[in-house]
C-alpha cells in the first residue's frame, strides 16, 4: 500500500499532469503550476478520489503539498 | 515593414497576402505532409468510433492517434478542451513551418524567433461549436450532483473564444486575437477577416485558420435530428461520398487547420518560403433558411464573384475548385450547379470531405490549406468514393486518382447553416 502522500501525487500526475520532479512535499501548489482554478479543481478531485468533503476555500495556492496531504488526512482517510 | 504591395499576386486591394506556414491536424494526419499523402489516396478516415457508442451514430472521423498530453505536455493539456488542444498543435507547426519559431522543445511552447514584435502578431481563428464535450460533461455532473460537482473550468474550457486566447498564450502573440463564428463557414471567413487586419496595416503576421471538435451526444443528436447525417452505419468508410449519387448525409468530424499570413512584401523580405496567396476572399449570406441552401444559389454565386473581383482574376482563370460538398443530397448539388453556372466547365473540383468527413467550423480553414498544397503540387487530389457521379452534378469532378494539372488560381468554398458563404481564391506562388 502506498502512503497517504503517494497517493496524492499520483492524482497530481496523472490529473494534472505535474512532473514528478516537482512533487516535493515542501513545494506549494503555485509552485507545481496551479492557479485559482486549478486548486477548486484538485478539492474537487480530492472530494471524488478520497471520498471526502472537501470546501474550495479549504485549499490555496499557497498550500504545501504536504499541507494538503493533511488536510486528507485530517477527513479521516486512512495512512496505511 | 513595407506596406505598399506591388501587385505581383494579382490582388485589387495593393497588399497580396502570402502563405508562408501551413499546419494541420486532422482525420487525414497530423501535419501537412501526412494529410497530403492520406488525401491522395482517396481513402476515406470515416470509422467507427467506440466514443460514440449508444450516440445517434456510432461513427466519425477523428483525428487520429492524437494524444494532447504528449504533444501539449500533460500540464497544459488538462486545462484545454479537445478543440483548443488540436488548434495549439496545428499553430505551433505552421509557426515552424513559417520560420517564425522554433519546434517546441518537449512539451514547451513555440519560441519565437522572428524580429517581429509580438503585438504585431494577430490570431483570428474560426470555430462553430466550442467546446460542446466539456459542456455536456459538465452539465452531467450539474444534474447528477448540483452545483458543487460543475468544474471551476467549464467555462473557460468551453468559450470559442479561448481557442484564440490560448493560441495567444501559447506563442506570444498580443496583437488583436479574435474568433469567427459563420457555423461551417468560420475557416474561411477567420482567413478573410485575417487578410483586414494584414491590408489595414494593423498586423504584420495573423496567425489564421479555424478548429473543431464537437463529437458530444448532444451535438451529434441535434445534427441526426436535422436529418443531417449519413446513416450509412454497415459501412462507415463508403459514407462520405460527395457528389456521388448515393450520398445521404455528412460523417461528422473534428480538425484543425492554421495558416500563417503576412504581406508579401514583409514575407520577401524576411526570406520567407513563399507557399501561396490568398488573392481574395468573397462573403454574403443567403438571407433565405436557417440551415436549407437557397435552391438558386444567388447567395453562393455573389460570393465567387465577389472572390474572383477581389483578386482579380477572371472565372477562366480558375482551375481548381475545392468544394465545400459535404456529401448531403441538396447541397452538394446546389454548390455544382453554381460552379458550373459561374466557372463552366474548366476547373477540376474535389472536395476533400470525402477523406475528412465535415469537419464542421474547421472546414474553411482546413481546405483552405488544402487548396494551397494542390496549387503548389500542381494535382487535384480525388474525391474519396466518388463512384457514381450524380447525373445532376454539372461539374468535372475529380475520383480515383490524384488529377496532375498546372493550377494557376483556385478556390476553397464554404458555406455554413445561417446562409454564411465565404469563398476564397489561392493563387501559385510567383
Amino acid at each position: 500500500m502506498s502512503t497517504l502522500q503517494e497517493r496524492l501525487n499520483e492524482l497530481l500526475a496523472r490529473k494534472f499532469g505535474v512532473p514528478a520532479e516537482a512533487l516535493r512535499p515542501d513545494n506549494t501548489l503555485e509552485d507545481v503550476g496551479f492557479d485559482s482554478l486549478a486548486v477548486i479543481e484538485l478539492a474537487l478531485a480530492l472530494q471524488e478520489g478520497f471520498g471526502i468533503p472537501v470546501r474550495d476555500d479549504e485549499l490555496s495556492t499557497s498550500d504545501s503539498l504536504a499541507r494538503v496531504a493533511a488536510l486528507v488526512a485530517d477527513k479521516g482517510v486512512a495512512v496505511p | 515593414m513595407t506596406r505598399q504591395g506591388n501587385g505581383t499576386a494579382g490582388s485589387r486591394r495593393g497588399y497580396p497576402v502570402a502563405v508562408t506556414g501551413l499546419g494541420l491536424v486532422t482525420p487525414a494526419g497530423i501535419g501537412p505532409r501526412a494529410n497530403w499523402e492520406r488525401l491522395c489516396t482517396g481513402r476515406s478516415a470515416a470509422a467507427p468510433d467506440p466514443a460514440l457508442a449508444g450516440a445517434a451514430v456510432e461513427f466519425s472521423c477523428r483525428v487520429p492517434d492524437f494524444d494532447a498530453g504528449e504533444l501539449l505536455g500533460p500540464a497544459t493539456a488538462w486545462r484545454l478542451d479537445r478543440f483548443v488542444q488540436l488548434a495549439l498543435v496545428a499553430t505551433r507547426q505552421a509557426l515552424v513551418d513559417a520560420g517564425l519559431a522554433t519546434p517546441a522543445a518537449g512539451t514547451e511552447g513555440p519560441a519565437l524567433t522572428t524580429s517581429v514584435p509580438g503585438a504585431r502578431i494577430g490570431v483570428v481563428l474560426g470555430n462553430s461549436l466550442g467546446g460542446t464535450g466539456t459542456y455536456e460533461e459538465q452539465h452531467r455532473r450539474l444534474l447528477d450532483g448540483g452545483v458543487g460537482r460543475v468544474s471551476p473550468l467549464l467555462i473557460p474550457k468551453s468559450m470559442m473564444n479561448m481557442v484564440a486566447g490560448y493560441v495567444a498564450i501559447d506563442c506570444g502573440a498580443t496583437g488583436p486575437a479574435l474568433v469567427t463564428a459563420t457555423a461551417c463557414a468560420s475557416g474561411a471567413t477567420a482567413i478573410g477577416t485575417a487578410r483586414e487586419l494584414l491590408w489595414a496595416g494593423v498586423c504584420d503576421v495573423v496567425i489564421a485558420g479555424a478548429c473543431e471538435s464537437a463529437l458530444s451526444p448532444a451535438v451529434l443528436a441535434g445534427l441526426s435530428r436535422m436529418g443531417a447525417l449519413s446513416r450509412r452505419h454497415d459501412d462507415p468508410a463508403a459514407a462520405s461520398r460527395p457528389f456521388d449519387v448515393d450520398r445521404d448525409g455528412f460523417v461528422p468530424g473534428e480538425a484543425a487547420g492554421v495558416l500563417v499570413l503576412e504581406r508579401e512584401a514583409d514575407a520577401r523580405a524576411r526570406g520567407a518560403r513563399v507557399r501561396g496567396y490568398v488573392s481574395g476572399y468573397g462573403s454574403s449570406s443567403d438571407a433565405y433558411h436557417a440551415t436549407a441552401p437557397d435552391p438558386s444559389g444567388t447567395g453562393v454565386e455573389r460570393a465567387i464573384r465577389a472572390a474572383l473581383a477581389d483578386a482579380g482574376v477572371e472565372p477562366a482563370d480558375i482551375d481548381h475548385v475545392n468544394a465545400h460538398g459535404t456529401s448531403t443530397p441538396l447541397g452538394d448539388v446546389t454548390e455544382a450547379r453554381v460552379v458550373h453556372r459561374v466557372l463552366g466547365d474548366g476547373p477540376a473540383v474535389t472536395s476533400t470531405k470525402g477523406v475528412t468527413g465535415h469537419t464542421l467550423g474547421a472546414a474553411g480553414a482546413i481546405e483552405a490549406a488544402y487548396t494551397v498544397l494542390a496549387v503548389e503540387h500542381g494535382t487535384v487530389p480525388p474525391t474519396a468514393n466518388l463512384e457514381n457521379v450524380d447525373p445532376q452534378v454539372p461539374v468535372d469532378v475529380v475520383a480515383g486518382r490524384p488529377r496532375s494539372r498546372r493550377i494557376r488560381a483556385a478556390i476553397s468554398n464554404s458555406f455554413g447553416f445561417g446562409g454564411h458563404n465565404a469563398v476564397l481564391v489561392v493563387t501559385a506562388a510567383a
